[in-house]
């Protein structure tokens, strides 16, 4: 058997989230002559998950600079960039790349600021999420990265997300940690015109509801929406918060969402030992214990590394049914 | 003059304990001689006169904790005498 | 070797002098308790630090390594921010933040100490690569001890510098000890120049005891790298006299050899014996010269220890810039 690419010109549905990112660093680099992205593959395939297709070719390789497999030094040639006052794009194709570099993130990008009189205006870019690929393809690193001082964390879940907070991403003055999640590459949605722009920290409610919130971010958002519409035809409403950044991490979102429900899941992918959801949890606990109505439910990964098999992958992240025991536990307090 | 002290060393000693003094005040001192021997978190330490002379008085007791960089006595050359 | 002009080679000498004066001086106030989390001298290695920034422009950027106030001093910071830096002062480089270790600032070309063994030469050659995006005529300087030509990250960023012409100089502080490893037993094919060529960088092993060896190669690589010729590795053979850390007692290395370097090779005795030859200064002219780098560290010392505390409030002061919580 043999396969043929095909490419097509006409554009008859809306962007994809790649094709969201493309628009948006677009924009950037025509507008800003110090971005230029570095990594691995980005010329021919556009990256792995095709998040800069074409840019090579209208920008230049200057632009789009093909790197070895060397990922301390891609981000170490980032952060030295960034000093030296360009805006650099480090695209690490897999967030899991990122260990072989982790000195570089969090203990360079991430304090030079505090120490050196200087700024990292670096973005790093990563597809991250659980999906097939196994174990050393499958990390959820957000919570590392957003306790780290210095760096903020993106997580978006929609192309107009995606678009709207690279822009912002480009336009500060930090290191930024760009995790966009590998089941959404494909999802297409609108996005908006080169004004527009996502600010870091603030949530949006993806969904209303009338008896319970649930927060989360990335692709569980859409597990979240097939499990309150389950919900639903079984009478309980339920409000979805996607967080859009971990760092900064909208509180004031999570207070008035505990405040009006008293009842509050907490949802992700990563193993819920020290995670994301545990600092919501506790933060939300601590500020307004009074107004909920029972303990805040986390829904998160088990402790275990991904497997390749599909079912046991599966069973290693939350599921509508998963997510629907929890909020149900919500409402029985 | 010459101070002995308790050096300041690594990145979370604060205090040591003094374990023994080898030199009485007024004894004579040479070069080289162990004036005191402390203990920090990590080992014990002889103290060793760099220059030779009378030793001054002792500022701590054996047992005492012993700040970091703080001196345990003097060593005076001919003619010095103690502040 | 061709011996610079009167002014120069004073300035050279003085440099030098004003390193070893600085660092036999805080090594004693770090045994103090000055200087917090203790620091890492460099007195024998000032040959090297001179003779690298001195080849530069003031507006080449360096980057450095754990062991960074002969850097620092001779890229042109003054003993007093320094010691009140190591001093954790609000008057010090880094405002109190940084002590001896993490000695940078950014804005005058220095991009920082670090406490990560390698870490300084991924930074230059980032640095170096911002130059190049930037078509900016300067070049990087990446310091890197004995102990980072075995971490792998000092490579993938030579070989990056290598396939982007990137106009980096590495400059390889070799005082042949990593804290009580000696080098040549813990580094396969034993010739860092050859390793490097390996890489297809040009490479070089110099005598690093020598200011104006070191002066003259870092000057032909600068001209090079400005030329878009790429990068340059130099390794500069040093030596310290003191221990990896202040207070170091080590059994690693014997006195004799310590002080068969001290005696014989010393780059600070070796370039008054130069300046002396030329007839650039008589003896008393030397010790006048002392004598006022004497004073000078002493002024930096008060200083420091009159500089107030930086204000613990700041604390929160430049983690980030806050901007992305703004709407644009």
């Amino acid at each position: 058997m043999t396969t043929t690419t095909t490419t097509t010109t006409a554009k008859v549905q809306n962007p994809s989230y790649s094709e969201a990112f493309q628009s948006g660093v677009r924009e950037e680099m025509t507008r800003n002559p110090g971005i230029f992205i570095l990594g691995t593959d980005l010329i021919e395939r556009g990256g792995h998950f095709a998040q800069v297709k074409g840019i090579a070719q209208e920008f230049g390789h200057e632009r789009v600079k093909d790197s070895p497999i060397s990922e301390a030094a891609m981000v170490a040639a980032g952060v030295g960039a960034a000093m030296y006052g360009c805006h650099p794009i480090v695209d690490l194709n897999f967030i899991d790349f990122a260990f072989g570099a982790m000195d570089e993130i969090l203990n360079q990008a991430a304090k030079i600021r505090f120490m050196f009189n200087g700024k990292v205006p670096l973005v790093i870019r990563a597809t991250s999420g659980v999906a097939l690929g196994g174990a050393h393809h499958c990390n959820s690193l957000e919570a590392l990265f957003a306790s780290t001082p210095g760096l903020s964390v993106a997580v978006p879940s929609t192309p107009m997300d995606v678009k709207g907070l690279i822009k912002t991403a480009l336009r500060a003055e930090d290191p930024v940690i760009f995790l966009m999640h590998k089941k959404l590459s494909g999802i297409r949605g609108e996005i908006a015109g080169e004004n527009y722009f996502v600010p870091f920290g603030k949530a949006k409610s993806v969904r209303e509801g009338k008896d319970a919130a649930i927060i989360s971010y990335g692709y569980s958002i859409v597990t979240a929406q097939k499990a309150a519409q389950a919900l639903e035809a079984e009478g309980i409403s339920v409000e979805i918060i996607d967080l859009r950044t971990l760092f900064p991490l909208d509180e004031e979102a999570i207070n008035n969402a505990v405040k009006k429900y008293g009842r509050v899941v907490v949802l992700d992918e990563a193993p819920v030992f020290g995670s994301i959801t545990a600092e919501i949890a506790a933060t939300a606990t601590e500020r307004n214990f009074s107004s909920l109505k029972g303990p805040i439910v986390r829904v998160g990964g088990v402790r275990a590394p991904i497997s390749a098999n599909p079912a046991m992958a599966d069973a290693a992240i939350p599921t509508v049914a998963s997510i629907m025991t929890a909020v149900k536990k919500v409402m029985s307090y | 003059m010459e101070e002995i002290f308790v050096p300041a060393l690594g990145m979370a000693m604060d205090n040591v304990v003094l374990l023994e003094w080898l030199k009485q005040p007024g004894d004579q001192v040479n070069a080289g001689d162990i004036i005191a021997v402390i203990e920090t978190d990590k080992t014990t330490l002889e103290l060793t006169s760099e220059t030779s002379g009378v030793l001054g008085k002792h500022k701590y007791a054996v047992e005492d904790e012993v700040p970091a960089g703080d001196t345990l006595c003097v060593v005076l050359a001919p003619g010095e005498v103690e502040a | 070797m061709s011996i610079p002009d009167k002014a120069t080679s004073l300035a050279l000498l003085r440099e030098m002098m004003v390193i070893r004066d600085f660092e036999e001086t805080a090594d004693k106030l770090s045994l103090r308790g000055k200087v917090s989390g203790g620091m890492h001298n460099s007195s024998g290695q000032e040959a090297v630090a001179v003779g690298v920034l001195s080849a530069l422009d003031k507006f080449d950027v360096i980057a450095s390594t754990h062991r960074s106030h002969h850097h620092t001093l001779a890229k042109g910071f003054t003993p007093r921010e320094i010691m009140a830096e190591l001093f954790t002062r609000a008057t010090g480089i880094s405002g109190g933040r940084g002590a001896s270790m993490h000695l940078g600032d950014v804005e005058r070309g220095h991009f920082g100490g670090n406490g990560i063994v390698g870490a300084g030469v991924g930074i230059a050659m980032g640095a170096a690569l911002g130059i190049q995006q930037k078509g900016d005529k300067k070049v990087s300087v990446g310091f890197v001890g004995d102990g980072g030509m075995n971490t792998g990250r000092t490579w993938e960023a030579i070989n990056m510098a290598v396939i982007w012409k990137l106009p980096l100089i590495v400059i390889v502080d070799n005082n042949q000890y990593a804290v009580e490893t000696f080098v040549g037993r813990v580094t396969g094919g034993g010739d860092l120049a050859k390793r490097a060529e390996g890489f297809g960088m040009k490479a070089f092993n110099i005598d690093g005891m020598d200011v104006l060896e070191v002066r003259k190669y870092t000057s032909e690589a600068r001209a090079r790298a400005l030329a878009g010729e790429g990068p340059t590795f130099i390794n500069a053979l040093t030596y310290r006299y003191y221990g990896h850390n202040v207070g170091e007692k080590g059994q690693y290395r014997t006195l004799e050899e310590i002080e068969q370097w001290r005696t014989t090779k010393d780059p600070i005795d070796r370039f008054i014996k130069v300046v002396l030859d030329a007839g650039y200064a008589s003896q008393a002219e030397v010790d006048e010269l002392r004598a006022s780098v004497r004073a000078e560290i002493e002024d930096a010392v008060a200083f420091a220890d009159s500089s107030p505390e930086p204000d613990v409030s700041t604390i929160y002061d430049d983690v980030d810039s806050g901007m992305l919580g703004v709407q644009l």
